[in-house]
C-alpha cells in the first residue's frame, strides 16, 4: 500500500508539478523597507527596498567583498504597487518574509495616518509579524543606504536593539505585530528614532505617536527616552549618570528597578502615584571621595540619584502631558486594572484624562555594591 | 439557495469527489488482488521424488539392489559388504563418503561387528528377532541407533548422511547416526558486532546452532520442534521457543504458516521470511533476523519464538515490532544511563535518515521564510549557479551515495573501502567545484547517510533508505505539508500492520506502567521485573522481587 | 492469555476523546473568546467550559451504561422507538459528517495560507483524505492505536511551543480578574462550548470500551487534557499579546508564535513546527468523526462498515467544499456549536430521563468478547 500510494504521489509529482515550489536562490529577500515622502503629487509615496545580495560563487568563506545590499527607490501611490513595480527591474520576485526593519520618514509619518502606511505589510502573509519599526528625522532611504562593513543596514539596525539590557537611553525596539495592536486599540506609543552617521547608523531618541490619530506627533531626545523608561518599567538594566553637589560625574548601574503606578479616580478626579524602585551598584566615581564605604556617603550618593530621577521623569512628564497630550508609558494599563469599569468609558478619549491628571512620584534608589576598590 | 444551487453545479467539485472516491476504491482492489496472487494455491500435482518405495526383504543383496536402483550410482555411496564377525552372516553399510566420521565408524561400527564372538547373550541369533536385539544391544557401539522398515525414509536418511546397516535375516535396516562434516568454526557475528557481548554467532549447521542455545540455559522449558522444509530438498528447519512462555495462540500461528509453506528449495531463512511474513507489500521487515545467539535467546525469554534453518546461519525471530528495530543486545550489556541516550540517539537517526534530505527540500524550495535570515542568505549564496531544482541536486546525490555503498559491498574487502571513502570523497568535492550541487547540499546528504548506518538492524536500514527517497518526494511535491502526510501514512502503515497477529506498533506500551522502560529509554535492569506485554507471554513475571 | 483484543483500552478511550475535543479549536477559540469577552477573563470561561462538557459527560455515560454494548445508533430505538430513533441516528451521523468536513476544511485552510499559497485546497484536501482513508478502512483499532501514538506527541509540543511563550508574557495582560463583573465570563461560554464539541462521540464509544465502568475515569482525564491545554494556551496568548490584540489577530496562536523568535535555534520560527503537529491533531479528529459516522451508516442500513466509509468520504469532501471563504466556514462552525449542544447535553438527558422513567436497561449479554 505504502509503496504504491509512493508511486501515486510520484505520478502525480510529474503530471501537475508542484505549484509552491521555488528555488531559494531565485528569489530577492528583502531586508528592510524605508518609507519617505516625495514631492510629487503624483505618487506621494516614495519607497526604498533593501535586498540581500546574496553572495556571489567562489567568495564562500573570505571576506565578503563590495556591499551586501541593493536599495531601489521607486515612487508611487500604494506600496503594493511599488513592490510590483520592482519585478521591472529585478530578475527574481521579492520575497518579504525575512524582512528585518522598516523606516518611516518623520515627514510621512506625521502626514498619514500608519496605520494605512502599513496595512500592506499588516495583511501580507508572507511577512511575519517580526520586522521592527523604526522612526526617523532624515530621509529613510539614506538611513538605508549606510555603508556599514560587512553588515546591511537594515539587520545591523535590528541588531541594536538588542543591547537593551545594557542602557536606557534605548526604548525597546517596537516590532509590526505590537505596533498593529496599539495601532488598532488606538493606544499612544513611541518608536524608536534613528539617524545615521558618517558611516554607521545611530539611535536617537524616540517619536512619540498619538493613538487616536495614528500619527507622528513629535520626539523626545535621548534623556526623555530615559525618563519613559523610568515610567513605564519596560527598560531591562542600564546606566544612571548624576553629579554630586561639587559637580563631579557618578555612575550608577541600574541592574533592575521596578516602577509600581498607582492610580486613583474620584469624583472626575485622576491621580496617579509612581513609585520607583532602582537596585545597583556604583560603577565609576569621579568625586575622589575618601570614604565611599560610609554608610553616610553611600546615602548621600542614593539621594543625589533619586533626585537625578525625579528630574529626569519630570522633563518627559511635562513633555508628554503638556506638549504632547499622550500617554507613552503606559498609565493606561495600571488604570485599566485598577478601574476596569471607568476605563471602559474613558478608554476613548484616554489620552485627554492623561494629560489633566496629577502624577506624584517616588524615586528610590539602593546601592548594594561600590565595587571592588576600597578607597 | 442559488448559491448551493451554484456549488452543485461547480465542475471541479464533481471531479473531485470521483478522484477522492474513486482512486482509493482502486487502489484497494488493486492491493486485494495482489494479496490473493500469494494466497492461490498451486494444484501441483503430488510429487515423489523417490521413485517406488520398495518392501525390505531378509537378503541384503536384494535390498541393496532396490537401494542401488533409487539412488543411483552415485560415486559417493559408498557400499561396503562384509560377513558378520561371528556367524558369517551377510551384512553391508552403505554410507556417503563425506558424511561420516571415518574414525568412529572403523572403530564403534565395522570393527565390533567383524570380530564379535559369539557373546553371553544367549540368545537365538537364527531368529530376526534377536539378530536385531543383538546388534542393537550388544554390538554397536554408538549412541543413536535405530530400526527403519520405511524406505522413504532410508533414503532421506541416508542421504542425509546416516550408516544403513543391511543384515541378512533382518527385514529392517538399522540406521546409525554418526554424522560428521566440514563445517565452519565458531565466528564473530560480522553484521551485526558490538562493542561488548560474546563475540558467538550461529553457523551453517543447525545442530551445532540448537547446541549454542542449549548451552545458554538448563531451563528443561527450552523446546526445540523440527520441521522439514523444501519439497524436495527438505531441509530441517527448528522453531525454538520456551514452553511456559510462549503463547499458544503465537506458537499455533507460526507453525500453522511453516506447514503451509509450499516451495522446492529453501536456500536461506529470507525464504521463509518471505513466505510467511504477513504482508509481503509492506516496506517494514516483519520478521527479525539475526545471527547473534544472544540476541534470540533474549527474544525467546520475552515470548517470542526462533526459527532456526539448517545450512544458513540467519535466524529468524517473530514477531517482530516496530521497538525491536531500534534494539541492540548491547543496550543491556552495559550501563543503563548512557545506553538509554545511546537508544535517543538511534531514533533521532532513524528519524534524520528519513527525513533529512526531504526537511532540506521543504525549506530550501518552499518554505524560505521559516530557516533563520542568515542561513537562507548562506543557502541562497551556495546555490546560486546550481542548474537543478533542489529535488533533482538531492535525487543526484542520495542516489550516487547508493551507488557507492552497494558498490562497496560488492567489491573485494579492502578495495571497497577504499572506493567507498574516495568516490565519497571525489564525488562530492568534484561535483561542488563543477557546480552542480550545492555544498550543503553535501553536508546534508553525508549526514544522512551517516545516520542511516546507525541502525543496529540491517533489514530496517534497508527501509530507511526506500522511505528517505519517497519523503524526498513528497517533500518535493507539497513541502513541510507533503512531509507531514507522509510522516501520517507511514504512521498509519505502521499502525495497521501485523507481525503474527501482533501489532507491529503497540503504543501501549508507552503508557504501560512496566513496558515504557525499554521503549525510548534503557531503564536499569532491575525496573523489568516483568516480560513486554506486547508479545502476550504466558508468564509476565520475570523475576518476583529484587 | 489470548492475543489483542478488539475492544478499546482505557488509555485508548482518553486518547481518543482529548484527541476529538484538540482541534481547530486551539486557532479559533482565543479570537472568538476574546470578542465575545472583551476582558482578560477568558480563561475562566475555558475551565467553566470544562466543567459544563464533564457534566454532560456523566450524562452520556449513565445513559450509555445502561446499554451496555450498545452504540447509540441501536439503543435509542430502544428508549423513543424506531422512526424518532432513526432520525436521531441520521441526525447524529450528519453532524459528526459536518465536523469532520469543518476540521478538514480548517486545516486544509491554514495550510493553504501558511505555507502552500499557490497549491489548489483541492490538492491539499485529497491528499489528506486518501490517507484518511486508507486509516478508515481498517477498523476501530488502528485509529486507537495511531491516536495513542501521536497524542503524546503533540500534547508535548504543544506544551513546548507554548511554555516558549512564556518570554513575552506580561501577569498585567491578565488583570483584573472579573473587572467588568461575571457578565462577560457568561458570554464566552458559547464559543467555549463550540469548542468543545465531540465529547458527544461518547455515546458510540463507550460500547466498545474493554471496561465500560472505567467511563468517568475516561471522561475526567480524557476531557481534563484538552481543558488544560486550552486553559495553558488562552492564558499565554493572552499575557503574551493582550486582550486587544487578540480581537485584531485573525490568527492569534500563530501571532504569539511570531511574537517571540528564539535565535540561533536551526527552527527560529515555531509557527511551522507547531502547525504541523496541529495538522495531525486534525487529521485524527476527522478520523474520528468519519468512523463514527461510517459505524452509524453500517449499523442503520445494510451497507458494510468499508463500503459507508467510500460513500461517506465524497460527502464529507462536498461538505467541506460549501463554506465559500473564511467567513462561512465560521458561520458552520458555530452551527456545529449548537448541534454539539443538542446531542451531548439536550438530547442525552431527554432520553436519560426518558430512559429511567420507563425504567430501560438493555438486557445483559455475556458474550466475553473481550
Amino acid at each position: 500500500m505504502k509503496r504504491k500510494l509512493g508511486v501515486c504521489l510520484f505520478a502525480l509529482l510529474l503530471l501537475c508539478g508542484c505549484w509552491d515550489s521555488s528555488d531559494i536562490e531565485d528569489m530577492s529577500f528583502v531586508i528592510g523597507f524605508g518609507i519617505d515622502s516625495s514631492e510629487s503629487e503624483q505618487s506621494p509615496i516614495k519607497h526604498t527596498t533593501q535586498i540581500a545580495a546574496t553572495k556571489k560563487k567562489g567568495e564562500q568563506g573570505a571576506a565578503p567583498q563590495g556591499r551586501m545590499y541593493q536599495d531601489f527607490t521607486l515612487e508611487g501611490r500604494s506600496i503594493q504597487d511599488i513592490l510590483r513595480a520592482l519585478s521591472l527591474q529585478l530578475p527574481y520576485p521579492v520575497y518579504t518574509d525575512h524582512l528585518e526593519s522598516i523606516i518611516i520618514n518623520q515627514e510621512i509619518a506625521s502626514k498619514y495616518d500608519l496605520s494605512i502606511l502599513l496595512d500592506q505589510m499588516l495583511r501580507d502573509n508572507v511577512t511575519r509579524l517580526s520586522p521592527l519599526v523604526v522612526i526617523s528625522n532624515q530621509q529613510a532611504s539614506d538611513i538605508l543606504n549606510t555603508n556599514i562593513d560587512g553588515e546591511i543596514p537594515s539587520s545591523y539596525i535590528s541588531s541594536i536593539f538588542e543591547n537593551e539590557t545594557s542602557t536606557l537611553k534605548i526604548i525597546p525596539g517596537v516590532r509590526l505585530g505590537k505596533l498593529a495592536a496599539n495601532l488598532q486599540s488606538q493606544k499612544s506609543f513611541v518608536l524608536p528614532n534613528v539617524k545615521k552617521l558618517k558611516d554607521t547608523v545611530m539611535v536617537d531618541g524616540a517619536g512619540v505617536v498619538k493613538g487616536k490619530e495614528r500619527k507622528l506627533v513629535g520626539f523626545l531626545t535621548i534623556k526623555e527616552v530615559e525618563g519613559v523608561n523610568w515610567l513605564s518599567g519596560k527598560g531591562e538594566a542600564g546606566l544612571l549618570e548624576f553629579k554630586d553637589e561639587r559637580d563631579n560625574t557618578i555612575v550608577y548601574e541600574v541592574q533592575n528597578y521596578k516602577t509600581k503606578v498607582k492610580p486613583k479616580y474620584q469624583n472626575g478626579n485622576l491621580t496617579f502615584h509612581v513609585q520607583i524602585e532602582a537596585q545597583g551598584w556604583i560603577t565609576e566615581d569621579w568625586s575622589k571621595s575618601a570614604h565611599n564605604m560610609s554608610e553616610h556617603y553611600v546615602k548621600d550618593l542614593e539621594r543625589l540619584a533619586e533626585e537625578e530621577i525625579n528630574k529626569l521623569v519630570t522633563g518627559v512628564l511635562d513633555k508628554l502631558q503638556q506638549d504632547y497630550k499622550t500617554d507613552v508609558v503606559n498609565f493606561s494599563d495600571s488604570f485599566r486594572i485598577a478601574y476596569p469599569k471607568d476605563y471602559k468609558a474613558m478608554k476613548k478619549n484616554w489620552d485627554d484624562y492623561f494629560s489633566k491628571a496629577d502624577v506624584s512620584y517616588h524615586a528610590k534608589v539602593k546601592i548594594i555594591n561600590t565595587g571592588d576598590i576600597v578607597k | 439557495m442559488e448559491n448551493i444551487l451554484a456549488f452543485l453545479t461547480r465542475r471541479d467539485v464533481w471531479l473531485g469527489t470521483i478522484v477522492i472516491v474513486l482512486i482509493p476504491i482502486l487502489l484497494t482492489l488493486l492491493s486485494n488482488k495482489l494479496k490473493e496472487v500469494r494466497i492461490k494455491t498451486y494444484t501441483r500435482r503430488e510429487q515423489n521424488f523417490i521413485s517406488e518405495p520398495f518392501t525390505l526383504t531378509t537378503k541384503v543383496s536384494a535390498n541393496l539392489k532396490q537401494l542401488k536402483a533409487i539412488v543411483g550410482d552415485s560415486s559417493d555411496i559408498l557400499y561396503r559388504q562384509f560377513k558378520l564377525g561371528m556367524d558369517n552372516r551377510g551384512c553391508a553399510i552403505v554410507h556417503i563418503d563425506g558424511l561420516v566420521d571415518q574414525q568412529l565408524l572403523q572403530q564403534s561400527i565395522l570393527h565390533p561387528l567383524l570380530h564379535s564372538k559369539q557373546s553371553k547373550s544367549g540368545l537365538n541369533l537364527f531368529k530376526s528377532e534377536s539378530i536385531k536385539e543383538y546388534l542393537l544391544h550388544h554390538a554397536i557401539e554408538t549412541s543413536d541407533v535405530t530400526a527403519v522398515k520405511d524406505t522413504n525414509k532410508l533414503v532421506r536418511k541416508l542421504l542425509s548422511g546416516s550408516v544403513l546397516l543391511f543384515v541378512d535375516g533382518l527385514d529392517e535396516v538399522l540406521v546409525i547416526s554418526i554424522k560428521k562434516w566440514l563445517s565452519r568454526t565458531l565466528n564473530e557475528p560480522i553484521t551485526e558486532a558490538l562493542v561488548r557481548g560474546p563475540r558467538l554467532s550461529f553457523i551453517e549447521n543447525i545442530r551445532d546452532n540448537t547446541a549454542i542455545l542449549r548451552r545458554m540455559t538448563t531451563d528443561p522449558n527450552l523446546t526445540f520442534t523440527d520441521f522439514e522444509v523444501g519439497e524436495r530438498t527438505k531441509r530441517q528447519l527448528t522453531i525454538v521457543y520456551v514452553k511456559d512462555i510462549a503463547n499458544e495462540e503465537l506458537l499455533e500461528n507460526v507453525k500453522n504458516r511453516i506447514e503451509k509453506m509450499d516451495i522446492d528449495h529453501v536456500a536461506e531463512s529470507g525464504y521463509i521470511e518471505q513466505l510467511i511474513e504477513d504482508d509481503y507489500l509492506s516496506i517494514f521487515p516483519q520478521v527479525q533476523s539475526t545471527e547473534r545467539p544472544d540476541r534470540v535467546m533474549g527474544s525467546i525469554l520475552e515470548g517470542r519464538v526462533a526459527i532456526l534453518l539448517d545450512g544458513t546461519s540467519y535466524a529468524l525471530i517473530v514477531p517482530a515490532s516496530f521497538s525491536m528495530m531500534m534494539q541492540s543486545p548491547e543496550d543491556y550489556y552495559e550501563r543503563w544511563l548512557p545506553m538509554s541516550l545511546i537508544r535517543m540517539l538511534r531514533y533521532v537517526a532513524a528519524f534524520l535518515s528519513i527525513f533529512l534530505p526531504s526537511f532540506y527540500i521543504a525549506f530550501v524550495s518552499f518554505h524560505q521564510g521559516l530557516i533563520p535570515t542568515d542561513l537562507a542568505l548562506a543557502i541562497a549564496g551556495t546555490r546560486v549557479g546550481v542548474p537543478f531544482p533542489t529535488i533533482i541536486e538531492a535525487l543526484l546525490m542520495e542516489v550516487s551515495i547508493e551507488l557507492l555503498r552497494e558498490a562497496g559491498l560488492r567489491l573485494p574487502r579492502p578495495v571497497g573501502q577504499t572506493v567507498g571513502l574516495v568516490g565519497a570523497l571525489i564525488i562530492g568535492e568534484a561535483a561542488v567545484q563543477a557546480g552542480l550541487v550545492s555544498p550543503i547540499m553535501v553536508i546534508v546528504v553525508a549526514a544522512t547517510a551517516i545516520a542511516s548506518f546507525v541502525s543496529p538492524h540491517y533489514a530496517a536500514g534497508i527501509a530507511q533508505r526506500a522511505l528517505r527517497f519517497l519523503a524526498m518526494f513528497s517533500a518535493a511535491f507539497l513541502g513541510l505539508y507533503g512531509i507531514s502526510l507522509f510522516f501520517l501514512s507511514l504512521c498509519v502503515h505502521a499502525v495497521k500492520l501485523r507481525s503474527f497477529g501482533v501489532p507491529f506498533v503497540t503504543p501501549g506500551t508507552l503508557y504501560s506502567k512496566d513496558d515504557w522502560k525499554d521503549f525510548f529509554f534503557r531503564l536499569p535492569l532491575f525496573t523489568m521485573r516483568n516480560r513486554p506485554k506486547e508479545y502476550f507471554p504466558k508468564d509476565r513475571i520475570r523475576r518476583k522481587n529484587y | 492469555m489470548k492475543m489483542g483484543t478488539t475492544r478499546l483500552t482505557t488509555i485508548q478511550m482518553i486518547a481518543l476523546l482529548s484527541s476529538t475535543l484538540i482541534a481547530a479549536g486551539i486557532f479559533t477559540l482565543p479570537r472568538n473568546l476574546a470578542m465575545k469577552v472583551g476582558t482578560p477573563d477568558l480563561w475562566v470561561c475555558v475551565l467553566l467550559g470544562g466543567i459544563c462538557g464533564y457534566l454532560s459527560c456523566l450524562i452520556i455515560i449513565s445513559l450509555s451504561l445502561r446499554f451496555e454494548r450498545l452504540t447509540f445508533f441501536e439503543f435509542n430505538k430502544l428508549i423513543v422507538g424506531k422512526w424518532i430513533g432513526t432520525a436521531m441516528s441520521f441526525g447524529f451521523i450528519a453532524y459528526a459528517l459536518m465536523i469532520g468536513a469543518f476540521e478538514i476544511r480548517s486545516m486544509g485552510e491554514l495550510t493553504q495560507f501558511y505555507l502552500l499559497e499557490e497549491t489548489p485546497i483541492s490538492v491539499i484536501l485529497i491528499s489528506m483524505y486518501w490517507i484518511a482513508i486508507y486509516l478508515l478502512v481498517g477498523g476501530i483499532n488502528p485509529i486507537a492505536r495511531l491516536i495513542e501514538l501521536l497524542t503524546p506527541a503533540s500534547i508535548v509540543i504543544f506544551i513546548l511551543v507554548f511554555c516558549l511563550g512564556l518570554k513575552v508574557f506580561e501577569i498585567n495582560n491578565l488583570r483584573p480578574l472579573f473587572g467588568l463583573g461575571p457578565m462577560p465570563v457568561l458570554k464566552g461560554l458559547t464559543p467555549t462550548f463550540l469548542t468543545f464539541s465531540g465529547l458527544e462521540f461518547l455515546l458510540v464509544f463507550i460500547a466498545m470500551m474493554q471496561k465500560p465502568k472505567q467511563a468517568k475515569k475516561v471522561a475526567l482525564i480524557g476531557l481534563g487534557i484538552p481543558v488544560f491545554l486550552y486553559l495553558l494556551a488562552v492564558i499565554i496568548i493572552t499575557g503574551g499579546l493582550s486582550v486587544d490584540r487578540m480581537t485584531h489577530q485573525k490568527w492569534p496562536t500563530f501571532a504569539l508564535i511570531q511574537e517571540y523568535e528564539y535565535e540561533g535555534i536551526l527552527f527560529e520560527r515555531f509557527d511551522s513546527l507547531f502547525l504541523v503537529v496541529w495538522l495531525i491533531q486534525m487529521f485524527t479528529t476527522y478520523v474520528i468523526c468519519q468512523y463514527v459516522a461510517a459505524e452509524g451508516i453500517s449499523t442503520l442500513t445494510r451497507l458494510s462498515y468499508k463500503k459507508a466509509n467510500y460513500v461517506l468520504l465524497a460527502v464529507v469532501y462536498i461538505i467541506c467544499l460549501i463554506p465559500q471563504d473564511l467567513n462561512q466556514l465560521e458561520k458552520m462552525g458555530t452551527i456545529i456549536g449548537w448541534t454539539s449542544f443538542g446531542y451531548s447535553f439536550v438530547i442525552p438527558s431527554v432520553l436519560l430521563i426518558i430512559a429511567m422513567a420507563r425504567r430501560l436497561r438493555s438486557v445483559e449479554e455475556e458474550k466475553n468478547e473481550a
